[in-house]
């Protein structure tokens, strides 16, 4: 009787969907489009490096892939595993869950004074991230919804272990579609730390209901939206967890190891590298061009609304970016398989090289919002002395003014380009080494690569396309 | 035959790295301000940077004259003159400049850029994005 009562709320709540507003975007990155020819130098420098790696790879037939591994200290690793330390890490997660949602309900309305704006998007999404790829996973041991089930186990003495068994076909959909609405919300919707709030406990009883109805493990696996994200990221870290021992490895081996079973899991991959670009796209001229088309026949089926062709225009585009970028990726594996003559399937093959697209994934991510982590991440000082914008001064640091001059336009055009290149030369690599895993033959495993060549190439030379295209404000 | 991988590491660095310098332009000596129709150029007591004159036309909560992008140069001095139909005000993004703007009253906005980037700036109150100044390195 409980779990239905649980469940209406759940539904009656998501009715409340907070509604989305015409506002200018929170979190403005300052970046100036890439010069033409850095751009050019980019697509030209990825071309070139990756026949240099093919002919690397050329007479080399190994299939194993061993890398070194280096043990973190016995100290150190320790205290990790230590109970306290763990029980202090989900503390510190649950009171900044709670502050940012508290901070929303009762602070001020200003996504600039509120403490929860700028810490969910740009430390939270931002900042996080790329803490996981750089120390693993560790939002298994603080993820604030499982931290929250855990505790509900404790105190009712129950274990979660699910009233249903999760349907194996809905595999990774339900995280895909999590982020889908994160994504959607970020672009077209609204931005206030009011609406944040609301969100965050909508999603706090999606999941509690999920963990209830499904179990803890499934449900953290396969359809919480930041577990199945960050577990994706963690695996370029150069840390590994083995048998209660902690090991320093090379970043990004961890996704030769791996591999996915699932489609729902490339697509997802796909939507990680396609939300980016799309999100990148959709402050520039091109976009403004063709969504300008797109919104004179909408707007004709729809009525004078521009807010809503707007919003339809803007969700459409969201979502056919990752179909954009499933149909060139499929096409390209297609090619593999017909010229190698393999006898895998098209959508095997797909799923095979999956997580070597989890490298331009990351620095799509990395080259497109770094500088908004060093610019308005600033700001989080004089935040935590003043979170609720109630004028307090807690830290005395609550009068901070950002530098924004803190990284110059030279030095972001270089490392943008520099740190897709580089995501490009490990995606190469990857694919290499997963075609010599799955094909016969040296020589098959080599022709298969140019196909994959050619994806990689489409792909980082349209991330830095969008980076070089000239910026307007939409009028 | 197999390859020294550091041979190979060191020789793919080289191609790369004349690659750059092969793309990478000759640096110009005389700087060509893009700027067409609203901009003066006045010599200020500073050799190194210029002061750059804007005016921008807002009715009805849009630019109606002016440019949408204000293109000038790391340490320039600007100066944009705004005329408006309505009080408002006027907000740059990251620089965090003001003005109070009144009906039919042209008032004056002046800083110096000297942060690199593209900077939005819009009509705060109705938190309409009115263009973006975008700030060259030298």
């Amino acid at each position: 009787m409980k779990r239905v009562g649980a469940f209406i709320a759940v539904f009656i709540s998501l009715l409340i969907f907070p509604k989305p507003t015409f506002a200018h975007a929170f979190g403005q990155l300052y970046n100036l489009p890439v010069p033409f020819w850095l751009y050019l130098y980019g697509a030209a420098a990825a071309l070139i490096v990756s026949f240099l790696i093919i002919g690397y790879f050329f007479n080399q037939h190994k299939r194993e892939i061993n890398y070194p591994k280096l043990e973190i200290s016995q100290e150190i690793s320790g205290l990790m595993f230590k109970s306290w330390f763990i029980k202090g890490l989900k503390t510190i997660s649950l009171f900044f869950f709670f502050l940012t949602v508290l901070t929303g309900i009762w602070g001020i309305d200003d996504a600039y004074s509120n403490f929860n704006m700028t810490f969910f998007w740009i430390v939270f999404l931002l900042g996080f991230t790329y803490l996981t790829a750089l120390l693993g996973n560790l939002w298994s041991i603080i993820n604030p919804w499982r931290v929250l089930v855990e505790l509900g186990e404790k105190l009712t003495g129950q274990q979660t272990r699910g009233i249903f068994s999760y349907p194996r076909k809905l595999s990774y959909w339900p995280a895909l579609i999590i982020y889908f609405l994160l994504i959607w919300w970020e672009l077209a919707g609204g931005t206030t730390p009011a609406k944040l709030s609301l969100l965050i406990i909508q999603y706090t009883l999606i999941n509690l209901t999920g963990a209830i109805a499904f179990g803890k493990k499934n449900w953290f696996s396969y359809c919480e939206f930041f577990s199945v994200f960050f577990g994706l990221i963690a695996k370029v870290a150069p840390v590994e967890v083995d048998s209660g021992k902690i090991y320093l490895r090379p970043p990004f081996v961890g996704l030769a190891k791996d591999k996915t079973k699932h489609f729902s899991l490339l697509v997802f991959i796909l939507f990680m590298l396609s939300s980016t670009a799309f999100d990148g796209f959709s402050s520039t001229l091109p976009w403004l061009r063709l969504s300008y088309r797109l919104e004179t026949v909408i707007g004709s089926l729809l009525g004078e609304n521009s807010l809503l062709t707007f919003q339809v225009v803007k969700t459409l585009g969201l979502a056919a970016a990752p179909i954009i970028f499933l149909y060139i990726y499929l096409i390209l594996i297609a090619i593999a398989k017909v010229i190698t003559g393999t006898r895998q399937t098209i959508l095997e093959l797909a799923r095979e090289f999956a997580f070597s697209l989890i490298p331009i994934a990351l620095v799509y991510n990395i080259a497109h919002y770094y500088t908004l982590l060093l610019t308005e991440g600033q700001n989080i000082i004089r935040l935590v002395s003043d979170p609720f914008g109630f004028g307090w001064n807690l830290f005395k640091t609550a009068n901070f003014t950002p530098n924004i001059g803190i990284v110059g336009a030279n030095f972001v055009w270089h490392s943008q380009v520099l740190v897709i290149l580089l995501g490009h030369v490990v995606a190469v690599f990857l694919a290499h080494l997963v075609s010599l895993k799955i094909y016969p033959s040296g020589q098959k495993a080599l022709i298969s690569q140019f196909p994959m060549l050619a994806l990689m190439v489409i792909y980082t030379t349209l991330g830095l396309w969008i980076l070089s295209q000239p910026l307007t404000t939409g009028l | 035959m197999k390859i020294n991988p550091i041979i190979y590491l060191v020789l793919t660095v080289a191609i790369l790295a004349g690659l750059f310098f092969m793309f990478k332009p000759k640096k110009q000596i005389e700087n060509t301000p893009g700027q067409a129709q609203t901009s003066t150029t006045i010599q200020s007591p500073s050799p190194e940077s210029t002061v750059k004159t804007f005016e921008l036309v807002i009715a009805d909560k849009k630019l109606v004259s002016g440019p949408e992008t204000i293109k000038i140069t790391e340490g320039d001095e600007i100066v944009i003159r705004i005329t408006t139909d309505e009080p408002e005000e006027f907000h740059v993004h990251g620089y965090d400049e003001f003005v109070d703007l009144e009906k039919d009253n042209p008032k004056e906005l002046k800083f110096t850029a000297n942060s690199t980037g593209r900077f939005i700036f819009e009509l705060e109150e109705s938190k309409i994005d009115l263009g973006a100044i975008e700030v060259s390195p030298k």
